[in-house]
């Protein structure tokens, strides 16, 4: 589902975490998050709006984030994203989970002949 | 109208169209402002406005593409696709509300006599008892074998029974261990205290009393609703006497007078002050829920004046107090029994030495027992709770019936919109969203079906609680959390049970391959699902048809039963002149006075008494005689008692008024007696030997029920109450059948003595109903509710599935009537299916009736649980049942015009 780049692809399920990560520094328009999702990961994650406008009302609909229109900084109207409660609850849990799992996963991945 | 009531849904439906359409533009918007700011974004970087575009385009790729993926999406959230189905399924129930309604009612009764039933359980079996900390209480038993028991009385005798077990104990140990025990520092003891006789503002009444101790109600954490309880002062001989009532009394008698505290009441011949008036939930401790609250509640210390030479509190080798006692939370029950048991031995000492040598050489001390009393002292009455087993089975297996009907039916509905399923389907509905919107339909069934069922568990408990429990203390419960959460579970349960089937059945179906929507015949598998379900139906419905008919048998058997006396036309009460203060000679010529009086009423054609303690059906005192090896009933009767119960005499003469002489005392005995004692002798003449007397027999008579209606008349022999006086008498008064004499009774005797109580004044025939035939008619009243219940299922469930049947094969049934089928031949084809497997299962129904019948046969009187007749007459009635279920889609199929069936799709 995650949008493929030049570099990576987006492990499965891991785009909306991500969108809510962003969302959790500061608010948001779509583009703006996409560009911030690609800088803050120096470019390894590419995503296109075929996958951010599903997210979007994904999360919306299941209460994580809330849009509201308003003053773009070059005084366009714009749709900004920002996180409920539930959603910056949901955001910790899924950042621990993440967390364990994917120090799991390199333990295992550097794991070497003899180890058990 | 119809346009009106369409109006709101039109309204909806716009505003629905609506918010698709804002959203819809709300996402043109944010596309078109993202492009629009990708392009900003690639201008600030360097690129010209055109590279910029291009650039933004390519990014966003085409935007319909993306609008495309946003629609999947869904723009409902998981509720609000719920509540979609929840609004579709009622939609749709409301189409068919024979449907909707036959599941709905058939849900709640079953659901609903579960739950009521559970309520009684959960009111009067298992609730703690309404008092401080119900689990800390603790109350004592003994057992063991030869043990001493009450001495005081003529014909008691050292108990010899294996096993022998008690919950009352002599003064001498209560007063023990509330002298001094570390273990058991808050203890009390109560004891029923049988009738009073009750007068204030010139009535007298018969009230039930309870003796207890001063400790009582302050260990229960009870205190009065006003005035004070009975206190510790209270259990000083020298206290001055109080009494305390009962809500439900204070209420029948004084109108809930405030003012009666303080007031003076003539309790017998003592008179004792109103203290205080205990609340409604204050019962009765050792029979919760069992039996009713005492009217009033006395100190025992009081006990001596009220019973004068009966005291108990005198005699100390009574075993009469109930004892219950508050244990520390640490001490076990085991080392209570051990810490106590020198307690019981010491006190029995005390006595011991009053009895006979001879007594005293088989005197054991009984074992002590420790129990928990949080849910009341005494064990619920075991016969109550066999019959309340048995209609919790009976419930349940309505219920089973129950979920197999709805399944039934759910089935068939499904059959029935398998063209809408595939509709749905074909145009793009997920195989998980069509079974979301069965589950929710079924989920919708259980919720209706839940809220009615409340109102029948409420009925249900309130009906089956006087009958099942006597009178019970309070309402059962049935708004608690307990009974809604088993409730809701049953539900659940039920709901589950019925829906598996049809989903079972769907997907063995594949009923998600849009060719469906064709419709057409009907699969053999689909068939063969409904028949098996029919089958349980009727299997589990039988033995319930069967068990009322022979529920029903045994009430009338036991209506019709010769009691050996006439039962007819005669009014009973019971006195007790002696309560009042009445000496021996004063009550004797009391009952002369009484019958002359009420000789005179007309309608009475004549008037006797027998002694208070034994009568006939209520019991009569069992004597043991010939050193001890023999027992047999006695009553103690006035000499024109058996002229006036018209108990025929066979041999000799009955009492004459000229029996009074205590030297020569006589016995007319029964002919059960007769034959078992003087097999080879002419009777008259011989002699009773009982402990050092002698009765002369000088009379047979016929044999009459003694115990109750289903024992026959063991070996009886009367007394006469004039050679024997005993305190209290039973007058019983013949009539020519006037109903109102019952009050007329009433007012004579108050004309004789107005404070003379009487008590229990009813008519034969109302008391052998009430006392006789309580439970043999809650059977016959629940079991022929129930099997009408399963009748009725079954004939829904046999007209559904044929109806379903025919509906679904109608096509091809006019095909085979248009290639020249015999009527006959579509009958067996659709009418024949169906009923084989009726068939079956009457056969089924029929064994488990036969299997089960065993359970029951102690609770039926006069036919064996395999009763022929009853048997042959309810499967008889099943198949009856059956033919008129089928007989009107079977008419539908042999009349299908061929033309219209294969045009009809």
């Amino acid at each position: 589902m995650a949008g493929t780049s030049k570099s990576s692809a987006l492990v499965q399920g891991t785009l909306d975490m991500l969108i809510l990560k962003t969302l959790a520094l500061e608010p948001a328009h779509g583009y703006g998050i996409g560009v911030r999702i690609e800088a803050i990961s120096k470019g390894v994650f590419q995503v296109n709006a075929g996958s951010l406008f599903p997210a979007f009302r994904r999360l919306e609909r299941d209460g994580l984030i809330k849009g509201e229109w308003r003053t773009t900084e070059n005084n366009r109207r714009g749709k900004y994203y920002a996180l409920t409660q539930l959603g910056r609850a949901t955001l910790r849990r899924q950042q621990s989970d993440w967390e364990v799992q994917t120090a799991a996963i390199s333990r295992i991945l550097r794991a070497s002949a003899g180890e058990t | 109208m119809r346009a009106l009531s369409g109006l709101p849904r039109l309204l909806r439906r716009f505003l629905s169209f609506r918010a698709q359409w804002r959203a819809d533009r709300d996402l043109d918007a944010e596309l078109e402002q993202f492009f629009e700011t990708a392009v900003d974004h690639k201008i600030g970087s360097g690129l010209s406005r055109e590279a910029a575009v291009r650039a933004a385009r390519l990014e966003l790729g085409s935007p319909e593409a993306v609008k495309d993926r946003v629609r999947d999406m869904g723009w409902e959230s998981l509720r609000d696709r719920i509540w979609q189905d929840v609004r579709h399924s009622c939609r749709s129930l409301r189409r068919s509300p024979a449907f909707t309604l036959i599941v709905i009612v058939t849900l709640a009764l079953g659901v609903g006599a579960n739950a009521g039933l559970f309520a009684l359980a959960h009111s009067y079996l298992w609730r703690a008892l309404p008092v401080n900390h119900p689990e800390d209480l603790v109350a004592f038993r003994w057992s063991g074998q030869h043990t001493v028991r009450q001495m005081s009385s003529e014909h008691a005798f050292i108990a010899g029974r294996a096993g022998d077990v008690g919950g009352a104990f002599p003064i001498g140990f209560f007063e023990s261990i509330r002298a001094g025990t570390d273990l058991l520092p808050d203890v009390a003891a109560v004891a029923p205290g049988g009738t009073f006789n009750l007068a204030a503002d010139r009535r007298a009444d018969s009230v039930t009393g309870q003796f207890v101790s001063g400790g009582y109600f302050g260990l229960l954490g009870l205190s009065a609703q006003s005035g004070r309880t009975i206190q510790p002062p209270d259990d000083q001989e020298s206290a001055a006497p109080v009494v305390v009532l009962s809500d439900a009394y204070w209420s029948r008698r004084f109108a809930r007078d405030p003012g009666l505290i303080g007031r003076a009441l003539a309790i017998n011949t003592t008179t004792a002050t109103v203290v205080g008036i205990m609340p409604a939930e204050a019962g009765d401790l050792a029979q919760r829920g069992v039996a009713s609250p005492p009217d009033i509640w006395i100190p025992i210390a009081l006990e001596p004046q009220l019973r004068r030479a009966g005291s108990l509190v005198r005699t100390p080798g009574a075993w009469w107090l109930t004892i219950v006692g508050r244990k520390p939370k640490d001490v076990a029950l085991a080392r209570l029994e051990a810490s106590l048991m020198p307690h019981l031995a010491a006190a029995v000492e005390s006595y011991i030495g009053r009895v006979t040598p001879s007594q005293k050489a088989k005197v054991r001390i009984p074992r002590l027992e420790a129990v928990s009393a949080q849910r009341g002292i005494s064990d619920p009455d075991p016969e109550a709770v066999f019959r309340f087993r048995l209609l919790g089975a009976i419930c349940a297996v309505v219920l089973l019936i129950v979920c197999l009907n709805v399944s039934n039916l759910l089935m068939s509905r499904s059959v029935v919109r398998e063209r809408e399923t595939a509709v749905r389907m074909a145009i793009g509905a997920t195989p998980g969203r069509v079974v979301q919107q069965w589950l929710v339909e079924a989920a919708v069934l259980g919720v209706l079906g839940a809220l009615l069922a409340l109102v029948v568990a409420g009925v249900v408990a309130s009906t089956l609680a006087p009958l099942l429990f006597g009178t019970p203390l309070d309402r059962p419960a049935v708004l608690t959390w307990p009974v809604l959460l088993f409730l809701g579970i049953v539900t659940i349960v039920a709901v589950a049970a019925f829906g598996v089937f049809p989903a079972i059945h769907v997907a063995c179906r594949g009923l998600f391959s849009p060719s469906r929507i064709q419709g057409g015949t009907q699969s053999r598998r689909q068939r063969w699902a409904g028949s098996v379900l029919l089958t349980g139906q009727i299997a589990l419905s039988l033995p319930l048809v069967i068990g009322a008919g022979l529920f029903l048998r045994t009430l009338a058997n036991l209506r019709a039963i010769d009691v050996g006396f006439d039962s007819n036309n005669l009014i009973l009460f019971t006195l007790e002149p002696e309560l009042n203060g009445y000496d021996a000679a004063r009550a004797a010529a009391l009952y002369p006075l009484i019958e002359q009086r009420l000789l005179r009423l007309p309608g009475v054609t004549a008037v006797t008494s027998s002694a208070f303690g034994a009568s006939l059906l209520d019991g009569g005192v069992v004597v043991m005689f010939l050193a001890g090896q023999q027992r047999a009933s006695m009553l103690s009767v006035d000499h024109n008692f058996f002229s006036t119960l018209r108990i025929p005499l066979k041999q000799g003469r009955t009492f004459a008024p000229s029996d009074t002489r205590p030297s020569t005392p006589v016995a007319v005995v029964n002919q059960t007696f007769a034959r078992t004692h003087f097999p080879d002798r002419h009777p008259v003449g011989q002699t009773i030997r009982m402990g050092a007397r002698q009765l002369e027999v000088i009379g047979v008579v016929g044999d009459a029920k003694v115990n109750g209606l289903r024992e026959p008349s063991p070996p009886t022999f009367y007394r006469s109450v004039v050679q024997q006086p005993l305190p209290g008498r039973r007058v019983i008064v013949r009539t020519t059948g006037s109903a109102s004499l019952v009050q007329a009774t009433r007012d004579a005797i108050r004309e004789i003595d107005p404070h003379l109580a009487l008590q229990a004044i009813s008519t034969q025939e109302d008391r052998i109903e009430s006392r006789y035939l309580k439970s043999e008619r809650m059977f016959a009243v629940m079991s022929n509710a129930v099997s009408g219940l399963a009748i009725v299922v079954t004939m829904i469930g046999v007209y559904a599935l044929l109806s379903y049947t025919v509906a679904q094969r109608t096509k091809e049934i006019g095909i085979r009537i248009a290639l020249g089928a015999q009527p006959r031949r579509i009958l067996r084809m659709t009418v024949g299916s169906v009923l084989r497997w009726g068939l079956l299962g009457i056969a089924l129904g029929l064994t488990a009736a036969l299997a089960l019948g065993r359970v029951i046969g102690s609770v039926l009187f006069g036919l064996s649980p395999h009763d022929a007749g009853t048997l042959s007459g309810a499967t008889a009635l099943m198949m009856l049942v059956m033919g008129l279920a089928a007989y009107f889609p079977a008419r539908r199929a042999t009349r299908v015009d061929p033309l219209v069936a294969i045009r009809c799709d």
